[in-house]
């Protein structure tokens, strides 16, 4: 390596190096100042793929459909039922207590104490009514019982009273999105809800459970933000390894600084672009730090060996610069271009973490690679460190020995049979991966989580179901109650209730029959729509809001499904496409696609199908193409890229197993993995070639390398895994997954560069290398 | 008395315009739409609305065109080929093979294999009518433009030739020959009102009543030819008739968990003891002195005491309960919003 020929960057770099560090400081205070005004975005657009057809049906009608953004607050007796003065004080104290929420439509707050929820029944003289909880209630018995018969027939058993009487709701419709001047703030609100009113009222006797969006998203930034805390592990623990390792302070100190002012200019210049941070993209900041320390350490070990040779730091570092700036670049701009191939899938979460952990890797080019040799040139390294350096150069690496075999013939034909079943056992496990989520309740939470835990209780005892797919019917203005309309989402209603998976469908036609069910004294053979459009007219003068919109030219249809499996979603959305093929009519109704969540997930769930496959085919591509430019041979290019392909197919095998869908969450995490995953392939390759040009057989310029840059290959595994591997124990599911995933990839990668890529190079490479005269 | 002979003749002279009308298939069927009812597994636990036993065949019918017939007590559940999907509303055995089934757009279905198969026999669908249509019907034909497209709400037959069908504003249509012609024999009772038709039910020595809404009630004591008018003793809904266990016995039931038992074949009511206060539908007898009736909200009576009081049930899922029949095997089958439900009798 020493053979290499200084850059033309060297010389100005070194000579200019007091200057240099001002700047550095200069631009790190300024980007750390822009840094601390980062805004932790949750906003639902950006979750969604924005281009896709449902989604633009979504909001092409986001104005007239009020799609329950609402909360539902379950007041639980823990000892008996809800028919005791008690538990109707209490229920009637949170009543009033959410009344008094911002962000909250107060009109349409409904429990059993809101005199817009009543009792209705038939008489001989018509219809007889009144408030569930009359005025003249004074707790006694005998009112009581008043209250327990106004339950019962006012039909809101499994609405606002769970079926086995045990809890009420209090049902909280809030202000729009983008209704109201300013825009909910989902943090305040959940936590709000979290001091006003489960801490307040959760008793030995009362039990509080909260579920709906705001407090879904509410408990996702809390999650989010705790992974923050991790952080902070990650650098500690990185920073205990890089000290035992390099046994010098003041080079661990260098590495760790320089990383941490990457992430500061990757967030600062987020900032600067007018971008927020999302629980998504909150992963760069680890991954950042996790490439800097890992190329510091490449930067640092490499000092150290030039440290033995010349007793100058300024020339060491110079000769460090030399040595490593070709590799590091390399790793370092395939890194970037990996993450950018993200860019292509049109998910706006998915894109902000392409272009955010791209900044963060452009960043670390200056940061690192340039910065760590200036710094080392001044700082140097302890004697401690030269000494253990110098032992370590002379010793006989036991290991390093033995691992060297690898690129035995006879050693390199087992690794590559095995590493042919592995690749053909990982093939077969993951023909059963699932794109989508598989757990039930809110999938970017855990399922035992306090929410889903709730969702789960409202899912039991309530009859309502969190999943749901929303069919917009599209009708000439003032036509969406018209007969012939309202006969086709009939019959629609019932197609999809035949669907496996599909609950039931709930539209203005149930309303409907309804309607006319109670206008014919409460007798069931009513209960069909009529072909009468009079009666029709009659029986939909009241409709709830979000049935019909304001001039009755759309009539959503809502789907409640088991589950949001991507199975369920995928045969839900198929039988709407059936239907809507055989018999949209734009004179009369079109059925089209699709809102709700599990609209919402079926058209992410399509997006990322679509991507998934050419993500991989770009990101292989550009790092292919990266590799043969630097090494100008295939043979370079299979011996590097093989080992990651292995780990990418052990990883979806691996997701498979642990039942991880392909989503958002977990889609990068190939392309974060091969783009990364590279550099140990690059490293080593370009010390082995460099030791064969120097005249070595294959397996003694293996050893050598090893013995230059195994432990850095290592530890560089070992950091990447620790700064993502700290995810694993995140509070909000995804992240977690995300962190299990890239754990995984960014060991295995590690293993593959030492393990199979020497192999590799045994059949392709050996003998191919000429001496350099 | 001359009065209902006048009637007779008036109503005879009708009979003859009714047929002419209502028989005329093509005429009819240009009105429905003829989609065939979708097999479907979830029509035994969709809106079911009556059943019928008629030894060890059980047939229930309910929404969107669905029959469903087992032999097997109710385990297993075979759903019929059935040519329209309106909501059917009824069901009656006139023989061990012959069967008719009733519903909305006036539908009258003929099952000649015991349910298997069913037939189109009459409709009286809805049909949008220009003023000029208008200006052209008749008074008595204007009266009855509301019966178009509303259900038939209840159906009998005596045997296999004769049977009635009664529904909304005031249908009454009756066959002498098992269904093959229709006709309007609403002249036979004193509706002029056009009350709906809620129930039609007999008893075993021809005895026939007819009762519905605004406590109208009426009896007829020769299978159905001649009818007479009952003072009801309420002026609500009924929404059944049951007759028995003795032939002077019936029982009325209806809105407002209203119960009235008659020994005397309706002449004179007794209003009976519960606690219900939602619609009741349907009833059966249990023995000589057990009466059990079903309704709305999941509601169940059941009385020990041949009908003057009764305790109250309600199932867990309150849905609306609309027929109970006993099956083969001495169990309970109801049917309702919910579907069909087979349970022992609790009556020891």
């Amino acid at each position: 390596m020493s053979t290499n020929k200084p850059s033309f960057l060297e010389g100005p770099i070194f000579k200019l190096r007091p200057i240099l560090l001002v700047l550095f400081a200069v631009l790190t205070a300024f980007f750390a100042f822009e840094a601390s005004r980062v805004k932790l975005s949750t906003e639902f657009e950006k979750m969604v793929p924005l281009k896709h057809e449902f989604i633009q049906n979504l909001l092409k009608h986001k104005d007239e459909l009020s799609l329950g953004n609402d909360i539902r607050i379950v007041v639980e007796a823990r000892n008996g039922d809800i028919f005791s003065d008690e538990f109707l004080q209490v229920l009637r104290q949170v009543t009033d207590e959410i009344f008094y929420f911002d962000g909250v439509d107060k009109a349409k707050i409904q429990s059993l104490w809101t005199p817009n929820v009543r009792w209705m029944e038939v008489t001989e003289d018509g219809f007889r009514g009144g408030e569930i909880i009359p005025p003249t209630y004074d707790g006694s018995p005998d009112s009581l019982e008043q209250v327990q018969a106004n339950v019962l027939r006012s039909g809101q058993v499994g609405r606002l009273v769970a079926d086995d009487f045990q809890s009420a709701i209090v049902y909280v419709p809030l202000l729009d999105l983008s209704g109201g001047n300013q825009k909910l703030d989902y943090k305040k609100f959940s936590a709000a809800l979290e001091k006003d009113i489960r801490e307040k009222f959760q008793s030995d006797t009362i039990n509080i459970r909260i579920v709906g969006f705001a407090k879904k998203i509410g408990d996702l930034i809390e999650g989010a933000t705790g992974v923050a805390l991790f952080f902070l592990i990650a650098i500690g623990i990185t920073f205990v390894l890089l000290f035992i390792d390099s046994k010098c302070i003041r080079s661990t100190f260098i590495v760790i600084l320089c990383s941490v002012i990457a992430v500061i200019w990757q967030v600062g210049i987020l900032t600067l672009l007018g971008k927020g941070i999302d629980p998504y993209s909150m992963l760069v900041p680890f991954l950042i730090f996790a490439i800097g320390v890992s190329h510091g350490v490449q930067l640092i070990n490499e000092f150290a060996v030039e440290s033995q040779r010349v007793n100058m730091k300024l020339e060491a570092a110079k000769l460090t610069f030399r040595a490593l700036y070709i590799p590091a670049l390399l790793a370092l701009i395939s890194d970037a271009i990996g993450f950018m191939t993200l860019w292509t899938i049109e998910i706006h979460v998915i894109q902000d973490l392409a272009i955010s952990a791209a900044l963060g890797v452009f960043a670390l080019i200056l940061t690192n690679l340039l910065m760590i040799p200036v710094l080392l040139s001044y700082a140097g390294v302890s004697k401690m460190a030269l000494n253990a350096m110098d032992k370590k150069l002379h010793s006989k690496h036991v290991i390093w020995s033995k691992v060297a075999r690898f690129a035995t013939p006879k050693a390199a034909t087992v690794s590559v049979i095995i590493a042919a079943i592995g690749a053909g056992a990982g093939l077969y496990i993951s023909k059963d991966l699932k794109i989508g989520d598989l757990d039930a309740g809110a999938p970017e939470l855990w399922p035992d989580s306090r929410y889903n835990l709730d969702d789960k209780y409202v899912n039991d005892n309530y009859s309502v179901s969190a999943d749901v797919l929303v069919v917009m019917v599209e009708t000439p203005d003032y036509a969406c109650t018209e007969s012939a309309a309202m006969q086709k989402m009939d019959r629609f209603m019932w197609h999809m209730e035949n669907v496996p998976g599909v609950q039931s469908a709930l539209s203005v036609v149930t309303v409907s029959k309804r309607v006319i069910t109670g206008f014919n004294e409460g007798n069931w053979k009513w209960a069909s729509l009529t072909r009468v459009q009079d009666i029709i007219n009659n029986s939909v003068q009241t409709v709830p809001a979000g049935l019909v919109n304001t001039d009755c030219s759309l009539a959503p249809i809502i789907v409640f499904l088991d589950d949001h499996k991507a199975e369920t979603l995928d045969r839900a959305v198929a039988a709407v496409k059936e239907f809507a093929d055989a018999e949209n009519d734009p004179e009369v109704a079109e059925f089209i696609l699709a809102s709700g969540n599990a609209g919402v997930e079926a058209a992410t769930n399509a997006t990322i199908e679509h991507a998934q496959n050419m993500m991989k085919v770009l990101v292989y591509g550009v790092v292919s193409i990266l590799c043969l430019i630097t090494f100008r041979s295939i043979r370079a290019v299979i011996c590097i890229i093989v080992p990651l392909a292995l780990t990418s197919i052990l990883c979806q095998a691996l997701m498979t197993i642990l039942g991880i869908g392909v989503k958002v969450a977990t889609l990068p995490v190939i392309a974060l993995g091969v783009g990364i995953g590279v550099d140990y392939g690059i490293y080593i390759y370009s010390r082995l070639k460099g030791f064969m040009e120097d005249g070595m057989e294959l397996e003694d310029a293996y050893f050598e390398t090893l013995k230059v840059t195994g432990k850095a290959v290592c530890f560089t595994g070992l950091t990447l895994a620790i700064g993502v591997g700290t995810w694993i124990f995140s509070d909000i599911k995804f992240q977690a997954n995300m962190g299990v995933l890239l754990t995984f990839m960014f060991l295995w990668n590690m293993v593959g560069a030492i393990w199979l890529l020497p192999a590799l190079a045994n059949f392709l490479i050996r003998g191919k290398i000429k001496p350099k005269a | 008395m001359r009065d209902s002979m006048m009637k007779q003749v008036v109503g005879a002279a009708l009979l003859c315009c009714g047929m002419a009308s209502a028989t005329s298939a093509a005429d009819y069927e240009k009105y429905l739409d003829l989609r065939a009812a979708i097999p479907s597994d979830k029509a035994a636990e969709s809106l079911l609305t009556d059943v019928d036993v008629f030894q060890n065949t059980v047939i229930m019918v309910g929404d969107r065109g669905h029959i469903l017939v087992s032999s097997d007590n109710g385990e297993q559940w075979t759903q019929a080929e059935v040519p329209v999907q309106y909501l059917l509303t009824a069901v009656d055995f006139g023989s061990e093979n012959k069967v008719w089934a009733v519903g909305h757009e006036g539908v009258i279905l003929h099952s000649a294999d015991a349910g298997k198969t069913w037939q189109l026999q009459y409709a009286n669908p809805h049909r949008v009518r220009t003023d000029e249509e208008l200006n052209q019907l008749t008074d008595e034909e204007f009266t009855k433009l509301p019966q178009a497209g509303s259900p038939l709400l209840d159906v009998w037959f005596r045997d296999e030739l004769v049977g009635f069908a009664v529904g909304a504003y005031g249908m009454f249509l009756g066959t002498e020959d098992g269904g093959k012609t229709w006709n309007d024999v609403s002249s036979r009772i004193e509706n002029y009102d056009g009350w709906h038709l809620n129930s039609i039910a007999a008893g075993e020595d021809g005895v026939v009543y007819i009762a519905g809404e605004k406590g109208v009630l009426f009896r007829s004591d020769d299978g159905g030819e001649n009818w007479t008018t009952l003072t009801g003793p309420y002026q609500g809904s009924y929404f059944g008739v049951l007759v028995g266990p003795m032939p002077d016995d019936v029982f009325l039931f209806g809105l407002q968990g209203n119960i009235f038992k008659s020994s005397d074949r309706g002449e004179t009511w007794t209003k009976a003891k519960s606690k219900a206060s939602d619609g009741l539908m349907d009833g059966v007898l249990l023995g000589s002195q057990g009466v059990m009736l079903v309704g709305n909200s999941g509601v169940i009576l059941t009385s020990q005491d041949g009908g003057a009081s009764f305790s109250m049930q309600i199932t867990k899922s309150r849905e609306a309960l609309l027929a109970i029949r006993k099956l083969p095997n001495g169990k309970l089958i109801m049917v309702g919003q919910g579907g069909v439900q087979v349970v022992a009798p609790s009556t020891k």
